[in-house]
C-alpha cells in the first residue's frame, strides 16, 4: 500500500472476515429482442485484494457499471465466477455488508436526507445510530439539509447523500459508480479528500467507476482501464507515488505522468 | 379540472394491458428446457394454464359444489351443463337477439366514435370552445347508464332508436375528450416545424395533431367497446322487446333459468369477443402508426 | 389571467352555458314535454315535501356504493398485495381480472342474485367493478417503483416484504388514488345497475319507476342526485389523489 491515503494514522478494523473480490473469465450477454444480443463484458479476470482501492476507467458503455452490478450480485455472470469474500455476492448483501451508490442516486423521494441516510439501518433491523448518523451528514457537507427532501437538492446533492447511505453501516465491501459525476471540480477535489480520509480509516475494500483520471489516481492503489464492445481490461496500472499531501502530489510531474499516459490510453480507446 | 375521468379510465386500462404481458414463471425458461419427452410437456402446458386461468377453474369447481351445499335443486340453479344443453337445443333462441345486439353496439359504437372525433377535432381547434366544454363533458360522462336509458326512453320513446341514441352518446363522450386530449398531445418540437414551413390550419390537423391523436383514439375504441355492450344489453332489458337483453329479461319474468343463464353466457362472451376484436384493432393500428 | 384560473373559468362559463342550453330547451318545449325546464328540476329537489323519497333513495344507493366501494377497495389491494408477494399467483389474478372487466354486469346478475340475494346483489356489483380498478391501479403502482431502488434494496439485503413496505408501497400510492377517481362514478353505476334487478330502494329503482310512470321532475332530479355524488366523491378522490402526488411522487 502506498497511495496518499497512507499518510492519515491508519487504525483499520479487525473485522476478522476476508474482503478481497475475485472475477474469473467473467462474461456478460444481455438477450435483445428477436434473439439477437449484446456481449457487454468478455474474459475479465480481476481481483482485488482485502482492503485494497480499485478505480475502473474506460470510455461510456465500456462495460464498467455491469462489472460493477456483478460484484452487487445484481446480475449473474454468463460464464465465469465471481466471489466476494470467499463467498457469493449475494450472501454479503444478505448480511447487510455492502455499500454501494449508483451512478443514479436512488435516494426515495418520499423520504428525508436523514431518513434516505439511516435507510439500512432500517432495513438491516440495527438501531440507528444517530450520531454516526450525524457525522455522515457533516462530512458530505449535508449539514442544514437534514430534513429537506431529494427533489429539493441539487444532482450533486443528491449524489453526496448516497454516498453517506453507502457508507452509513460501514461495509466490508464499498462499490461505487461515479459517485462525484454531478459536482463541480471544487466540490468533487474536496469529496476526494474525504473520501480518501474515510477509506484510509477504515481500509475498506472498494471499487470505484470513474471517468476522472486525477480522481482514479489520486485515490486508487490500481487502475483498471477498460475497452469497449465487448468490455475487456485493457490495461492495470499500480499506482506507486511517493507520500505526500494531496494538493501537493497533483501538482507533482510523476502524478502528471501517470495521468497524461492514462489519459493517452483512453483517447487511443475511443479511437479503437 | 384539466384532466378527465376518461383520460384517467384510459391510464388504468393501459395498465391492465401491461399487466397482462407480464411474463409468467413459465416465460422465463430457455428454449433448450423446453425440448424434453412429450409427457413433461404436456405437464409444462397444463401448469402453465392452471397459472394463467386457476381463479376460473377454482370458480368452475366452487360453483357446482356450492350447489350441493346449499341443497339448490337444477330448477333454480341451473349446472353447466344444463346451461350447455339449452344452448344446443335451442341455438335459434340466441341467434337473432345476438345479432340484434351486436349491430346495435357496433352500429353505436361507429357512429358515436364519429361524432366524438368529429367534434374533438372542431372543439381542439379553439382553446375557448375547448376550455368551455370540456368539463361539461365530464360533468355528462358521469351521468350513469341507468339514469340516461330512462330519460332518452321518455325523450324518444321506447325503440330500438333509443338504445342507439344511448349507446352513441355513451361512446360519444371517451372518443371525444380522448381526441382532443391527443390532438394537444403534440410535441412543441413538432409545432415548431410545422409552423417553420408554414402549414395552414388543414395540413396541420389532418398531417400532424390527427395522426398523432390516433393513439388516443383507438384507446377510446376499446375503452368503449364493453360499456358501448353493457349499454345496449341495459337499454334492451330495461325497452325495447329485442336482443339479448330482452332474451335476459322475458327469460328471467318466466322462470326459464337454464335460458337466462345461457344468455348471460352468451352476453358475456359477445362482450370478451368486442373487447378482444378492439384491443387487436388497437394494437394493430398503434403498432402502424408509431 | 394565470392559466388555471382561466381553466377554472372556462370551465364554470361551459357549465352555466350547459345549464341554460337545457333551461331553453325545457321551457320551449324544444324536444317535447319530457325535457323539463332546469328551474322545475331544482324547485323539485327542494320541495320538501319530495325530500323523503329522494333521501331514502339516496340513501339506499349511497350506501350500497360506500359498502361495496369498501369491499372493493380491500379486495383490490389485498389482491394487488398478493400478487406482489406471490408472483406465482399473479398471471391467474390479471386475467380474471380483466375477464371479470369484459363481463357486463348485467350477465353476472342472474348468478349473483342467487348467491347474494337481490338486495345484496348492487353491493357485489360496486364491489367488483371496484375491485377490478382499484386491483389494476395498485398493481401497475407496485411494479412502479424504478430499477435503482430494486437494486438499492437487494444491495442493502432487504427481504421481498421489506421492499414492498418501503418502497413499492409508497411508490404505488399515487396510482392507487388515481384508481379511487375512477372507482367514483363506477361505484353509483354499479349499484343503481344492482338495483334494477329486482331491489326495493335506491336511486335505480327510481329512474325506472319514475320513467313507467311519467314522473319526468322525478326522474330528472334522481339523476341529478346521482351525478353529483359520483362528483362529490370524484372530487375527493382527486383531492386526495393531489396530495399523495405531492407527497409521494
Ligand atoms: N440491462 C441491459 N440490457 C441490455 N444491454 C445492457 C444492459 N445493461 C447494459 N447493457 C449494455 O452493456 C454495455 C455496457 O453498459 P454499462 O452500463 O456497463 O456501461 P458503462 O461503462 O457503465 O457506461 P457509462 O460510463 O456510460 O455509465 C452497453 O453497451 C449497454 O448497452
Ligand atoms: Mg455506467
Amino acid at each position: 500500500m502506498s497511495s496518499v491515503l497512507q499518510q492519515a494514522s491508519v487504525t483499520a478494523p479487525s473485522t476478522g472476515s476476508t474482503r478481497e473480490i475475485a472475477l474469473t473469465g467473467v462474461a456478460k450477454t444481455y438477450p435483445l429482442k428477436r434473439g439477437a444480443s449484446v456481449t457487454a463484458l468478455a474474459g475479465i479476470d480481476l481481483e482485488i485484494a482485502d482492503g485494497e482501492f480499485v478505480a475502473l476507467l474506460g470510455p461510456s458503455g465500456c462495460g464498467k457499471s455491469t462489472v460493477l452490478r456483478i460484484v452487487a450480485g445484481l446480475e449473474q455472470p454468463s460464464t465465469g465466477t465471481v466471489s466476494v469474500g470467499g463467498a457469493s455476492p449475494q450472501a454479503l448483501s444478505k448480511a447487510h455488508r455492502l455499500g454501494v451508490a449508483f451512478q443514479e442516486h436512488s435516494l426515495l423521494p418520499w423520504l428525508t436526507v436523514r431518513q434516505n441516510i439511516t435507510l439500512p439501518y432500517k432495513v438491516a433491523g440495527r438501531p440507528v445510530d444517530t450520531a454516526h448518523v450525524r457525522e455522515l451528514i457533516d462530512l458530505v457537507g449535508l449539514g442544514g439539509f437534514e430534513d429537506a427532501r431529494p427533489k429539493h437538492l441539487s444532482g450533486g446533492m443528491r449524489q453526496r447523500a448516497s454516498i453517506a447511505r453507502a457508507l452509513v453501516l460501514d461495509p466490508d465491501v464499498l462499490l461505487l459508480d461515479e459517485p462525484f459525476g454531478a459536482l463541480d471540480a471544487v466540490t468533487r477535489r474536496r469529496m476526494n479528500k474525504e473520501l480518501a480520509r474515510i477509506w484510509a480509516e477504515l481500509r475498506i475494500t472498494t471499487l470505484l467507476v470513474t471517468h476522472d483520471v486525477d480522481e482514479a489516481v489520486l485515490l486508487a492503489d490500481r487502475v483498471v482501464v477498460m475497452t469497449g464492445r465487448p468490455g475487456r481490461i485493457r490495461h492495470i496500472e499500480g499506482i506507486d507515488l511517493p507520500l505526500r499531501e494531496h494538493t501537493e502530489l497533483t501538482r507533482s510531474p510523476e502524478f502528471h505522468e501517470i495521468v497524461d499516459r492514462l489519459t493517452g490510453m483512453l483517447e487511443t480507446t475511443k479511437a479503437a | 379540472m384539466t384532466e378527465s375521468i376518461t383520460t384517467e379510465r384510459a391510464v388504468v386500462d393501459q395498465a391492465a394491458e401491461e399487466l397482462l404481458e407480464r411474463p409468467g414463471p413459465a416465460a422465463t425458461e430457455t428454449p433448450a428446457a423446453r425440448r424434453r419427452n412429450p409427457l413433461q410437456v404436456v405437464g409444462r402446458i397444463l401448469a402453465a394454464i392452471v397459472v394463467r386461468y386457476w381463479p376460473i377453474i377454482a370458480m368452475l369447481i366452487a360453483w357446482p359444489v356450492w350447489l350441493w351445499a346449499n341443497g339448490y335443486s337444477r330448477a333454480v340453479a341451473p349446472g353447466p351443463l344444463d346451461v350447455a344443453t339449452d344452448l344446443v337445443q335451442h341455438p335459434d333462441v340466441y341467434l337473432l337477439p345476438v345479432l340484434w345486439t351486436a349491430l346495435f353496439a357496433i352500429g353505436g359504437l361507429l357512429l358515436g366514435m364519429l361524432v366524438g372525433i368529429v367534434l374533438g377535432v372542431l372543439v381542439w381547434m379553439s382553446p375557448l370552445v375547448s376550455g368551455l366544454l370540456l368539463p361539461s363533458a365530464l360533468i355528462l360522462r358521469v351521468v350513469p347508464v341507468t339514469a340516461m336509458i330512462p330519460i332518452l326512453a321518455a325523450l324518444f320513446g321506447y325503440g330500438s332508436g333509443t338504445v342507439v341514441v344511448m349507446v352513441v352518446i355513451l361512446v360519444f363522450f371517451p372518443a371525444f375528450s380522448l381526441t382532443v386530449s391527443g390532438m394537444s398531445s403534440v410535441s412543441q418540437s413538432s409545432r415548431d416545424l410545422f409552423a417553420v414551413l408554414g402549414s395552414g390550419l388543414a395540413a396541420r390537423v389532418f398531417r400532424l395533431h390527427l395522426p398523432a391523436a390516433i393513439p388516443s383514439i383507438m384507446l377510446a375504441l376499446r375503452i368503449s367497446a364493453p360499456v358501448g355492450i353493457l349499454g345496449v344489453l341495459l337499454a334492451e332489458y330495461l325497452l325495447s322487446g329485442v336482443g339479448l337483453g330482452d332474451l335476459l329479461r322475458t327469460a328471467g319474468e318466466r322462470l326459464e333459468y337454464e335460458r337466462e343463464w345461457a344468455a348471460a353466457l352468451v352476453a358475456t362472451v359477445l362482450s370478451v369477443i368486442c373487447f378482444g376484436l378492439a384491443r387487436t384493432a388497437e394494437r394493430r393500428v398503434v403498432d402502424r402508426v408509431t | 389571467m394565470s392559466s388555471r384560473l382561466r381553466t377554472a373559468v372556462y370551465g364554470v362559463a361551459g357549465v352555466v352555458v350547459l345549464l341554460v342550453i337545457a333551461q331553453i330547451i325545457g321551457t320551449t318545449g324544444l324536444l317535447g314535454p319530457t325535457w323539463p325546464p332546469i328551474t322545475e328540476v331544482a324547485a323539485f329537489l327542494f320541495d320538501p315535501s319530495n325530500h323523503r323519497l329522494l333521501g331514502n333513495a339516496l340513501a339506499a344507493t349511497v350506501s350500497e356504493a360506500a359498502l361495496g366501494g369498501l369491499i372493493g377497495i380491500v379486495a383490490g389491494i389485498g389482491f394487488a398485495l398478493i400478487a406482489a408477494l406471490l408472483p406465482l399467483l399473479a398471471p391467474g389474478l390479471d386475467r380474471f381480472a380483466a375477464l371479470i372487466d369484459a363481463v357486463p354486469a348485467i350477465a353476472l346478475a342472474p348468478f349473483l342474485i342467487l348467491v347474494f340475494g337481490r338486495e345484496g346483489t348492487p353491493v357485489i356489483i360496486v364491489a367488483l367493478s371496484v375491485t377490478f380498478i382499484i386491483y389494476i391501479s395498485t398493481s401497475s403502482g407496485l411494479d412502479s417503483a424504478g430499477r435503482p431502488y430494486r437494486d438499492l434494496f437487494s444491495v442493502l439485503g432487504a427481504r421481498r416484504a421489506v421492499r414492498l413496505g418501503r418502497v413499492d408501497v409508497p411508490a404505488a400510492l399515487p396510482k392507487l388514488f388515481d384508481g379511487l377517481t375512477l372507482a367514483a362514478p363506477a361505484m353509483i353505476l354499479g349499484a343503481t345497475i344492482g338495483e334494477w334487478f329486482g331491489a326495493r330502494r335506491g336511486l335505480g329503482v327510481l329512474f325506472v319507476s319514475a320513467m313507467q310512470n311519467y314522473r319526468i321532475e322525478l326522474l330528472w332530479s334522481a339523476a341529478v342526485l346521482a351525478v353529483l355524488c359520483s362528483l362529490i366523491v370524484y372530487g375527493a378522490a382527486l383531492l386526495a389523489q393531489r396530495a399523495v402526488v405531492r407527497r409521494f411522487a
